[in-house]
């Protein structure tokens, strides 16, 4: 899925995009666009620690002996500062090459986990924040909306052509987040489910099915692999964090909800900008 | 000075019958999704790595948390950020395994990695003297200068790797396209690339002066046989399957943006 398919009589004005002087300006250069390049990163650095602190916080884990009100108010500028500087840069790069956005999937599933993304910060987290912990009727919707959101865009991610193998990041966040702050048994059942299926994999498909002489068989094995592995962390983390803690002082269980959903929806955004540039789409 | 081991690196391990683009590093370097794979996990696992240091470096300089006590984000948060950067680290290693020679000839390569080893001495510094006595300087809202002067050696020397690493990623100032002399030729070594460089130039040229003879020698024949582009190269082996992954997609990824 991509907005060229979606919306085919934008093409005229998508491609006029490319056109304007102020294009030309910028192609004329050859330090303007690396410069973009390098601020969309620096952007994405301070996004990502605005967002980790305050959704880490939620989770019950990193800061925890300050209230989420005070992380969630100072990191607050931060998230703007990354904002505007991902937006700019990014708009701009994106009027270079009005058609490779168009076109490309990759493109339409960061916008589609933006909407979610931007709800939960601005919204829902907000919301829990100034509420001191509690999780309002509002909110609750809020992250209702932008869970199926997020569910819409992680399944768009994995299944369009050119764009799919970069969720396999999105994987490794989960996996990540349930492997640092997951319960010691739930770390040692994850870990050892995925050393069985890394090990038994690479074995049936290196073994039998080798990539240089049966191509499809082996991609076929890993995609379905990964399907399931996904499935599989995503149940771990909703379990992991959705039961009654025994730690004294852990927020509620939606909470840890909405703080895991909102590093997930931010992740699934930078996961897809990366994706932009290495193809899919008919461009 | 590594250009030759690096050159081992990029042909040799793992490489069938002598053949480089059989090697490990070369079939890393032209798979389908693991380069990119590394690649996007390099660049993502910045988020988790800068993206924390951001917030702890701007306690240090008294920015943000003013009323936290800074061993809170020593212990809560800069676990986080050693985990960002041993995946940081560890991706990286790969994706320089994969094209060694030429990252190791590259201006923004040898740049980033100046203001990588100025960071990690700025960590012992901190780690060995700064941070010795922090219970002077742990609840207070401006800290001494000492910890400014490292936040800010941290944040100045991670934004220029950040801006040094984007830079290396794309095709400019690479040895072919400086002239001898300049800053960034000698600064990149790139004197034995260019006569390598210069090498194949020389050979080509007299395969094609000797093709040329050649024709000339036989002239008007057609049925004259084509000269052998590479006169190294063996007879092909019947019944010898292709080495290189059948191509499905452009087999080597974008690495343009």
């Amino acid at each position: 899925m991509d907005f060229a398919s979606l919306f085919p009589d934008l093409k005229p004005w998508v491609q006029s995009l490319a056109k304007t002087d102020f294009v030309t300006f910028i192609k004329g250069s050859s330090w303007i666009f690396p410069g973009l390049l390098v601020f969309h990163l620096l952007g994405l650095v301070t996004v990502g620690g605005a967002i980790l602190l305050p959704g880490l916080r939620l989770m019950g884990v990193g800061m925890t002996t300050e209230s989420p009100a005070s992380i969630e108010k100072t990191v607050r500028p931060w998230l703007w500062v990354g904002l505007i500087l991902l937006v700019i840069s990014g708009v701009i790069m994106g009027m270079v090459n009005p058609m490779r956005l168009y076109t490309r999937p990759a493109f339409f599933v960061k916008v589609i986990a933006l909407i979610p993304a931007l709800i939960l910060s601005f919204g829902v987290i907000r919301s829990i924040a100034s509420h001191d912990g509690a999780f309002s009727r509002n909110a609750k919707i809020m992250a209702g909306v932008a869970l199926a959101l997020w569910l819409a865009a992680v399944i768009i991610f994995g299944t369009a052509y050119g764009a799919a193998p970069g969720a396999f990041h999105v994987i490794c966040a989960g996996w990540l987040i349930v492997m640092a702050f997951g319960a010691r048994m739930t770390r040692i059942v994850l870990g050892a489910i995925t050393a069985v299926t890394v090990i038994g994999v690479g074995i049936v498909t290196y073994g039998f099915f080798p990539p240089l002489e049966q191509y499809d068989t082996f991609m076929e094995i890993n995609r379905w692999t990964l399907r399931i592995f996904a499935v599989l962390v995503a149940g771990f983390a909703l379990w992991e964090f959705s039961r009654a803690s025994k730690t004294e002082g852990a927020p509620p269980r939606l909470n840890r909800l909405a703080g895991l959903l909102t590093i997930m929806a931010w992740f699934t955004v930078a996961a897809a900008g990366r994706w932009i540039g290495l193809g899919g789409g008919a461009s | 000075m590594f250009h030759d081991l690096l050159q081992w690196l990029q042909d040799v391990p793992g490489a069938t019958d002598g053949d480089p683009s059989t090697s490990w590093s070369q079939q890393f370097a032209g798979s389908l999704h693991l380069w990119a794979l590394t690649e996007g996990t390099h660049v993502l696992s910045l988020i988790l790595f800068a993206g924390t240091i951001l917030m702890v470096d701007l306690r240090m300089l008294g920015v943000v948390f003013k009323h936290v006590p800074y061993s809170t984000l020593n212990n809560k948060i800069l676990p986080l950020t050693v985990a960002g950067f041993v995946i940081a680290v560890v991706s990286g290693v790969m994706l320089f395994l994969s094209n060694p020679v030429h990252y190791y000839h590259s201006v923004f390569f040898r740049a980033k990695m100046i203001f990588f080893f100025l960071a990690a001495a700025n960590i012992f510094w901190f780690h060995y003297r700064v941070q010795k006595n922090i219970a002077e300087w742990d609840a207070l809202e401006k800290p001494p200068l000492p910890v400014k002067l490292s936040a800010m050696v941290s944040l100045t020397s991670w934004i220029l790797v950040i801006l040094f690493g984007r830079l290396m990623a794309l095709s400019f100032f690479e040895c072919e396209s400086m002239p001898r002399g300049t800053f960034g030729y000698v600064f990149a070594e790139c004197e034995p690339v260019m006569r390598e460089v210069e090498e194949l130039e020389r050979q080509a040229a007299e395969e094609e002066a000797k093709a040329a003879a050649e024709q000339d020698a036989a002239p008007a024949d057609d049925a004259a046989p084509e000269a052998t582009p590479d006169a190294d190269s063996k007879p092909a082996e019947p019944a010898q399957p292709p080495k290189e992954p059948p191509p499905k997609e452009p087999p080597t990824p974008e690495r343009k943006d």
